[in-house]
């Protein structure tokens, strides 16, 4: 394109009419574009970056990119629609034209220009990593029928699979697992034989998905069939708040800490066979009767009681690993470490590590987690290399939790990932079962195979 | 956007689609209200004018998809613009009617089942695919249209638009 035509198209754009404007609940520059697509009318997106300032536009029409366009008019056309991709644009205004009286040749297709832009994104040195992403089938663990091939519907490409297993007849229910001996032996001598894990999850900064995280590897292990029981120890409530549960409770684990009593009885049941949760506080809760801090051995007795209901005890921790955190966590075995995916978060992980480094008895570190990963964002992708360069070898987990607007519809929902979508299961929800095949692995806990496989397929 | 042969396989099966058209709509909304019970209750009791609706709406986003790739230069009246339109109905549709986000995977699992009842054969795995591009563009903009900030842009849209 040349600058003319720029010029042109800005000039026109000023007698354009906006249509919205907003950040569109995280619509990414791609998808609000992939809207855009289907107009035929002559449209421009201006972008904005996190001050909402100017960086620039993409013009539209009938599904092909038309001009782009950088505000600093250093750059025009493909290179322009590239530059603007990858800065990241926190907002939007989506402006309707006139019509032109004649158009000048369009950069390509939408779909094509996309993909000339990601192909150089992919040969940047630093994305070779990134296909870690890739979805893998749960390594050592058999699925229930309910639980295969659940392609998520509807996205572009396969249909069929999801088709067909809409045809089927509600899920079965889930099916009996035989428990290897050495979790099995737990169950049968109570909690006097070895106690279960107890893993907290922890991360050095709030709202980077740790309940989230929390709750739907809750989901994903217990659905392989171990008995879990999740433990909210933020006052917050965010567990209970984001399953829209909060008017079921009538006590909390800080209840039950303070007193010193048995929190077993304040267990929630769920829906999903196996997982209950014990909330973090009740209505009636006076957070000054926090202090003092409950002591350490104050929540390993909390645990140990709570040990035979579980295989397994997650705990999702406030934000932070000082105060209230860093007592809870000496009475973890294992901690897993949430990473959110964003240079600022980064840095604040080497205080995670050091916080944890001053520990009197730290738990150990299961792993980390890098999660929302955006792959097509340098920013992302660059959090990854590093982080897999800086934490301890065997840190970072195989499985990466990318950004997913399937979060906000099912806390929305006021659901689990799963549950919520039973019958259009999403990729997401699937990486979840992968990521508690690896916590599994990582802990030694097997799930023995199904018992009751045919010996042959026909009859 | 769609490419001429995915906008022809939608053309051509919505062809087989309107005189059976009735059908496939009471289809649609028996699969819909399986599989999300609690939908129901977002409807009327009689459904019959929302399925003329449903069919409407359908009818007028294949009618907009009928115009070759090198036919991109030319425009459409503002009423005839199906991002416009769709944008206006995913507003609508979370404003006004309060439909959940999450519900557009249901209805989109239930559009498709609905043609494949109604087409059989004729509803070969491009068709299927052409379609599920379809419905993921509009419900993409309509989701667009619910999460966005009204600038007071009003769209005038077809008659009888809801689905």
């Amino acid at each position: 394109m040349s600058l003319t035509i720029a010029v042109e198209l800005r000039e026109a754009l000023k007698g354009g009419r906006p249509v919205m404007r907003g950040g569109f609940n995280e619509y990414d520059a791609e998808n609000v574009l992939q809207s855009l697509s289907i107009s035929r009318q002559l449209s421009c997106v201006e972008m904005y970056d996190r001050d909402e300032r100017v960086i620039g536009w993409v013009y539209l029409k009938g599904g092909m990119v038309l001009a782009a366009d950088t505000a600093d008019s250093h750059e025009s056309g493909i290179d322009a629609f590239k530059t603007l991709m990858e800065s990241d644009p926190q907002s939007y205004c989506v402006y309707r034209m006139k019509p032109l009286s004649t158009y000048p040749p369009p950069i390509g297709r939408l779909s094509t220009t996309l993909q000339a832009w990601k192909a150089e994104s992919v040969r940047s040195p630093a994305v070779p990593v990134a296909p870690e992403i890739a979805v893998k089938p749960p390594a050592p663990y058999n699925p229930a029928p309910s639980a295969l091939v659940r392609v998520p519907t509807l996205q572009i490409g396969k249909v069929s699979a999801p088709l067909a297993s809409m045809r089927q007849a509600p899920s079965p229910p889930p099916r009996p697992v035989a428990l290897p001996a050495a979790v099995a032996s737990t169950h049968a001598t109570g909690a006097g034989a070895a106690a279960p894990p107890v893993v907290a999850i922890a991360s050095p900064k709030g709202g980077c998905g740790k309940t989230t995280i929390a709750l739907n590897l809750a989901v994903s292990l217990a659905r392989q069939g171990l008995r879990i029981v999740l433990v909210d120890v933020d006052p917050n409530g965010d567990v209970l708040s984001a399953i829209a549960g909060r008017d079921r409770v009538r006590a909390g684990v800080y209840e039950a800490v303070i007193a010193g009593t048995d929190p077993s009885e304040l267990l929630l049941r769920t829906v999903v066979p196996g997982l209950s949760i014990l909330p973090a506080i009740g209505p009636d809760f006076q957070l000054q009767t926090l202090e003092p801090l409950p002591s350490v051995d104050r929540w390993s007795q909390a645990f140990r009681a709570l040990s035979r209901h579980a295989d397994l005890i997650l705990v999702d921790t406030p934000a932070g690993v000082l105060w209230a955190t860093a007592t809870v966590l000496q009475a973890c075995t294992h901690v897993i470490g949430v990473l959110q995916a964003e240079v600022i978060s980064r840095r604040s992980f080497s205080m995670f590590e050091r916080g944890l480094a001053s520990l009197e008895h730290p738990p150990a570190v299961l792993g980390v987690v890098l999660n929302m990963f955006q792959r097509t964002h340098s920013a992302s992708v660059s959090v990854f290399v590093d982080s897999a360069g800086e934490l301890p070898s065997a840190w970072l987990f195989d499985t990466t939790i990318p950004r997913a607007t399937d979060f906000l519809s099912s806390s929305h929902a006021g659901m689990p990932l799963r549950i919520m979508g039973e019958n259009s299961i999403s990729a997401v929800t699937w990486l979840f079962d992968v990521l508690a095949g690896e916590v599994r692995s990582r802990l030694g806990i097997e799930v023995a195979a199904p018992s009751e496989v045919p010996g042959s397929f026909l009859l | 956007m769609l490419s001429d042969e995915e906008k022809k396989h939608i053309r051509d099966s919505w062809r087989l689609v309107v005189p059976i058209k009735e059908t496939a709509a009471d289809l649609f909304y028996r699969r819909l209200f399986e599989l999300k019970p609690e939908y129901r209750s977002l409807f009327q009791s009689d459904m019959s004018a929302q399925k003329r609706k449903l069919v409407t709406m359908l009818s007028f986003i294949v009618k907009s998809l009928d115009w070759k790739e090198t036919a991109w230069r030319d425009d459409v009246s503002e009423a005839d613009d199906l991002f416009l339109v769709v944008l206006a109905m995913g507003r609508r549709h979370s404003s006004l009617y309060k439909i959940p986000d999450e519900a557009y995977a249901a209805v989109g699992a239930s559009l498709i089942w609905a043609l494949e009842q109604g087409l059989g054969e004729a509803f070969t795995p491009d068709t299927q695919q052409a379609w599920a591009r379809v419905y993921d563009l509009v419900s993409r903009t309509m989701l667009l249209g619910s999460a966005a900030l009204d600038m007071g842009a009003a769209v005038v849209a077809p008659e009888g638009d809801e689905s």
